[in-house]
């Protein structure tokens, strides 16, 4: 307490402060919420930068892992021919149920399984039971 | 004959009608007027319905239930005298647990609880929110002048004006340091405030943004890693201690609950910290601190100024708020709403509601939930780090 000289005759109960004393604790006051919460802000900001350079490092290295298995199964279809880039292989069936169904059933199925749909074959989807 | 009369006469003198005095009546119109706010207007019925209940034990005189057979020893709200022979725990019960709000036990675990219940991640994908957080303290300090110029003593002046953090647990905690004999007007007005946020603080926004500032659709956050959530709690709590040391029980038990929360590994201490003990600790803090509003010592002019002045320090809060959001606003060319400022006063999540509330009102497709939810839990830092600050200056 002795350090902060200037607010030493302030202490304890019963003090009397003046005017002028009041408004610079006020400001000093202030002053002290935004240079503690500006410095975290900074932190912030510093760790924020840090980690999105490292996510887009570890995305990139994502990508290219998976670009390079399915380059390989294109290379070796017996056709010849590659694999579509972003559909499943084959002629599917659709019995009671709209493509937009489907769709949705294949996406999710992939997204579960983790095996990209290009490397999915759907022969049938059938609706089982309809609630109608 | 004489023997019923005696009993008759024995009944009534110990009984509470005896002694009932017109305070206690007011309060006891005041804890029912907070019910039915509670109960039948949900405001803030967890914290409203046992400090309502807390008013009427305490003025049911007879009861003791605040009743210090100590001298103080169990805190010191009336100087009354220690009872010859008594020991402590002859105290009345709610005084005895009343030593959780003087040695700020409850504040701190509370803290604990919100820290378990909230996600810094839009404060982490948006660090500008600080700056908000801070600049929504200005009304603690527009009241800490004016509560002296109404000739409180500075450690009154400082418990007042934390109000204007809109903190319960703050305010209680620095009051209780501070100014103890103020604890039950303070713990009330910043309550009720909080409570009636949704009306304090639409109209101070209203008038301080133009129509094309309340439109502005602010851009999404970015989205934070885990990591950051877990390093944030433990590095805050080590700047702000270092630097306020007086701020480390509150922040340290905020940043404890945040932990727990974030860390994944600690799920069961998370829940109950957020729940069980939360719960808990509300309806004894809010017992207690209902408690304290005797009649006889809560009815005075000087609770009517507190009334007046944690009034003050929320308009001026949500006025700080919103003026940094339109200085961010020119600076960040139209990206930041200044609405979002208002919610830098720490009522979580009721100041967020607002922002989002207000923005919607003049631009139906805006969505200012999360991006309010930023400056809303920088405010509970900013409020701590006040009540730190008041409490290195003005602490005996």
């Amino acid at each position: 307490m002795q350090a902060l000289g200037v607010f030493e005759n302030i202490y304890g109960a019963g003090a009397e402060m003046g005017i002028g004393q009041t408004l610079l604790i006020s400001v000093v006051g202030f002053a002290v919420v935004f240079i503690v919460l500006g410095f975290l802000a900074i932190f912030v900001f510093c760790m924020g930068k840090v980690f999105d350079i490292l996510q887009s490092k570890k995305e990139s290295k994502e990508k290219a892992a998976v670009v390079t298995p399915a380059t390989a199964v294109s290379t070796a279809s017996p056709e010849g021919t590659p694999l579509p880039s972003n559909q499943s292989i084959g002629d599917l069936t659709l019995i009671n149920c709209t493509e937009e169904e489907a769709a949705v059933i294949m996406a999710v199925t992939s997204a579960k399984s983790g095996i990209p749909l290009n490397r999915l074959k759907f022969n049938t989807i059938k609706c089982l039971e309809d609630n109608e | 004959m004489d023997l019923i009369t005696q009993v008759v006469a024995g009944i009534w003198e110990t009984s509470g009608f005896a002694t009932l005095q017109w305070q206690n009546l007011v309060m006891l119109g005041v804890a029912g007027v907070f019910l039915v706010l509670a109960i039948w207007k949900k405001f803030e019925p967890l914290l409203l319905v046992p400090i309502a209940f807390g008013m009427i034990l305490a003025n049911l005189p007879g009861a003791n239930m605040m009743l210090d057979t100590t001298g103080g020893l169990l805190g010191d709200l009336s100087g009354a005298a220690p009872v010859e022979g008594a020991h402590w725990f002859d105290s009345g019960v709610l005084r005895i647990l009343y030593v959780g709000v003087k040695s700020s036990i409850f504040p701190c675990l509370i803290f604990m609880g919100v820290g378990a219940m909230t996600d810094f991640g839009p404060l982490l994908s948006n660090p500008v929110s600080l700056i908000l957080g801070a600049a929504a303290q200005l009304g603690i300090y527009f009241a800490f002048v004016v509560a002296i110029l109404l000739g409180f003593e500075p450690q009154e002046a400082a418990s007042i004006a934390i109000i204007g953090g809109a903190d319960g647990p703050t305010a209680i905690f620095t009051a209780s340091k501070l100014a103890a004999h103020l604890l039950a007007p303070i713990a009330l007005a910043a309550y009720s405030y909080m409570a009636l946020i949704p009306i304090i603080q639409p109209p101070i926004m209203k008038l301080l943004t133009t129509k094309k500032e309340r439109e502005v659709k602010m851009t999404q956050l970015r989205k934070v890693s885990k990591i950051e959530k877990i390093i944030f709690p433990v590095v805050v709590l080590i700047v702000v201690a270092l630097i306020l040391p007086s701020a480390a029980p509150l922040l340290g038990m905020l940043m404890l609950g945040n932990l727990f929360k974030e860390c994944g590994v600690t799920d069961r201490l998370s829940d109950t910290a957020q729940n069980a003990l939360m719960n808990m600790v509300t309806i004894l803090l809010g017992v207690c601190v209902g408690a304290t509003a005797n009649g006889i010592d809560f009815l005075k002019k000087e609770t009517l100024f507190i009334v007046a002045l944690g009034l003050i320090a929320f308009i001026f809060s949500t006025a700080g708020g919103v003026l940094i959001g339109k200085v961010l606003y020119i600076v960040t060319k139209g990206k930041i709403n200044p609405l979002i400022g208002a919610a830098g006063v720490s009522a979580v999540p009721m100041a967020a509601r607002v922002a989002q509330n207000e923005g919607r009102k003049y631009n139906p497709t805006n969505f200012l939930l999360m991006h309010a939810m930023g400056p809303n839990v920088a405010g509970v830092i900013g409020s701590a780090v006040a009540a730190g600050f008041m409490l290195i200056m003005f602490q005996n």
